[in-house]
């Protein structure tokens, strides 16, 4: 039976900034480095999308 | 191969060894065994990740993936930088602050006990099993290429992964993981350029691009929407999504790969150098197995790439029947490369009458290939109905072999080996870790002293390897078994995934309602997969809704059972 009380005040439930965490030397910290990885993966389907286009 | 290629690999895989124990030593505590002190910078952690993703069938079936079908299965990691990129948000920063060894450890602090016996319970199963599997896979291509036996190549490959795996964790895992991932690169590279100068002068990478296109394997990506259809964008960027959600967020042999990391931020950067590269990493090995198309367009291929059911074919029964084909083979071999030199010169001149022309005929040719492909499958059938009728996976190493210059051909089994003993080292050190902090921590009740953790967590491993070579070996008279083991995983990928998603996102729901929730997903997906055609990628995110799903409708209902 779940006996623990629902609620965001237990620490793993939350995500906090721990000690460690550095943000990357980039304007917009984390987040502009998020969009790099997800900018390149469009890129990379564009690039798919021409590549199949050669073949039709 | 050559003296000299024999020596490569044997004096590569002494290395990893060595190499191995080396930097494995030094080890005091459990922390040091199964994280490797939390001590590693973010290339090693990267390399580490891709290197545990990557085992050696990636390494043999995508370039022979590339040579049959194209560039379509590129499409299936579609989803992992997303997936890469949610993980640095969710799972990282909540890991990392609770200081957790293994993923299922957070679920007894977020939810209770039986849910993490539960997660920790179906990782053991299907991951022990998979372990077994990846031993066996390449070994029996390595076996029939290198005309080993099975069981000696299972051995051979589970005892150099033990050395260093038992003496020296995750340590050892990480450093090694780091030097083959980085010889298994060199290899492909070397490789690729090597099939790129091997065209016959007058060929351009243009027109290798060019024939490849005609000839449909640049089809990289598929728009429309099938459920059915394994490949496309769709089942790519979703399923695919939840798949490497559920790979790297859950499973501890990623998740124990990026806890190495010294800081958040080292994990971080780890997982998203992974997300930038492994998408055009296998773009790459997939453009080496049309490129080898391409060169096979000039010279030609073996009429079956699998050396062992070729020469039983040649010297069986069937011997007069199959040499009769060989001999058809040949004659169509010469015809289509006329067709392909029409082609080119057709593309060169600029005529689009000409080119039209040599595509029909090309096309014809390539019909009557495909025929006596089919003639020599019904052969091998009609031999023995349980022989391999696929040769995918044997088509770079047979063109490896007869290609490739001596001692290359050497670095390119041992990159092979290498790959095999990435993916391996990195399923028994996470298994270690389930068993020891999951099940032999807790079963214990009291702490015991650092350095005999240390010892019981080696005795694990060896335990597991054993494990794993004794599957293997058995699973060469499992047949069509195999594949189902193979589909363990996405069956209960997405239910995993389910819960640590509503450990993460919804915080009023407690232990028992994301409890009887996975229960009811895992009943329900194993449903979808006895009574439907569905894709096994989306299991996953049927698996995950439907836990979040179920473990929202009941979370007040339980509430209102168990309030004062």
């Amino acid at each position: 039976m779940d006996t623990r009380p629902p609620g965001p005040a237990d620490p793993a439930r939350r995500p906090q900034l721990g000690d460690d965490e550095q943000p990357p030397s980039l304007p917009g910290g984390w987040r502009t480095l998020y969009a790099v990885v997800i900018g390149e993966l469009l890129l990379v389907i564009a690039f798919c999308y021409w590549l199949t286009g050669r073949g039709r | 191969m050559s003296p000299l290629d024999w020596a490569v690999l044997f004096a590569v895989l002494g290395l990893f060894v060595v190499y191995g124990v080396w930097r494995g030593r030094g080890g005091r505590d459990l922390a040091d065994f199964l994280l490797a002190g939390r001590s590693m910078p973010w290339p090693a952690v990267a390399l580490s990740v891709m290197a545990t993703q990557a085992s050696a069938i990636t390494f043999l079936a995508t370039p022979g993936q590339g040579y049959v079908d194209g560039l379509r299965f590129v499409q299936f990691y579609f989803g992992l930088p997303l997936a890469m990129v949610m993980l640095c948000v969710t799972a990282i920063p909540i890991y990392r602050r609770l200081r957790v060894f293994t993923a299922y450890e957070y679920l007894e602090r977020r939810f209770d006990a039986k849910t993490r016996s539960l997660a920790a319970g179906l990782f053991l199963l299907q991951r022990g099993l998979a372990a077994g599997l990846t031993i066996y896979a390449p070994a029996l291509v390595l076996s029939v290429v290198l005309g080993w036996d099975v069981r000696w190549t299972c051995v051979l490959l589970g005892g150099l992964v033990t050395v260093y795996t038992t003496w020296g964790g995750s340590k050892a895992v990480t450093h090694t993981h780091v030097l083959q991932f980085l010889i298994i690169m060199t290899t492909m590279v070397a490789a690729f350029v090597i099939v790129l100068r091997s065209l016959p002068p007058g060929v351009t990478p243009g027109d290798a691009a060019f024939l490849a296109a005609r000839a449909g394997k640049l089809n990289a990506l598929q728009l429309r929407f099938d459920p059915n259809d394994r490949y496309n964008l769709w089942s790519g960027l979703i399923g695919g999504f939840f798949l490497q959600l559920s790979y790297f967020g859950t499973d501890q042999s990623q998740v124990g790969r990026y806890l190495t990391g010294r800081s958040v931020t080292e994990s971080r950067l780890g997982l998203l150098f992974n997300g930038m590269v492994k998408v055009p990493m296998q773009l790459g090995i997939l453009s080496l197995g049309v490129l080898v198309f391409v060169f096979h367009q000039f010279a030609p291929p073996p009429l079956f790439s699998n050396p062992v059911e070729s020469a039983r074919l040649a010297t069986g029964p069937q011997a007069s029947a199959y040499h009769a084909i060989a001999s058809r083979h040949r004659a169509a071999l010469a015809e289509r490369e006329t067709h392909v030199r029409s082609l080119l010169a057709a593309r060169h001149a600029g005529d689009r009458r000409a080119l039209a022309d040599a595509d029909g005929r090309l096309e014809q040719s390539r019909k009557d290939l495909a025929e006596l492909r089919g003639e020599t499958v019904a052969l091998i059938r009609a031999r023995d109905p349980s022989a391999q009728t696929s040769d995918t996976n044997y088509v770079f190493l047979a063109f490896v072999l007869a290609h490739l210059p001596v001692g290359l051909i050497g670095l390119v089994f041992a990159a092979v080996f290498a790959a095999s003993m990435n993916s391996t080292s990195a399923e028994l050190n996470a298994l270690t870790s389930t068993t020891v902090v999951d099940v032999y921590q807790r079963l214990a009740h009291a702490r015991v002293d650092a350095r005999r953790e240390v010892w019981v967590s080696r005795a694990v491993t060896v335990v597991w390897t054993a494990f794993a070579v004794g599957f293997a070996e058995y699973a060469s008279r499992l047949g069509s078994l195999i594949e189902a083991v193979n589909i363990l995983g996405s069956l209960f990928y997405g239910t995993i995934l389910g819960i640590f998603l509503v450990a993460f996102l919804l915080p009023r729901v407690g232990g028992t309602a994301v409890f009887a929730a996975a229960i009811v997903a895992e009943v329900a997906v194993i449903a979808c997969f006895w009574r439907t055609e569905i894709s096994f990628l989306w299991f996953n995110l049927i698996g995950c809704a439907l836990v979040v799903g179920a473990a929202l409708a009941l979370q007040p209902w339980i509430a209102r059972r168990t309030a004062p």
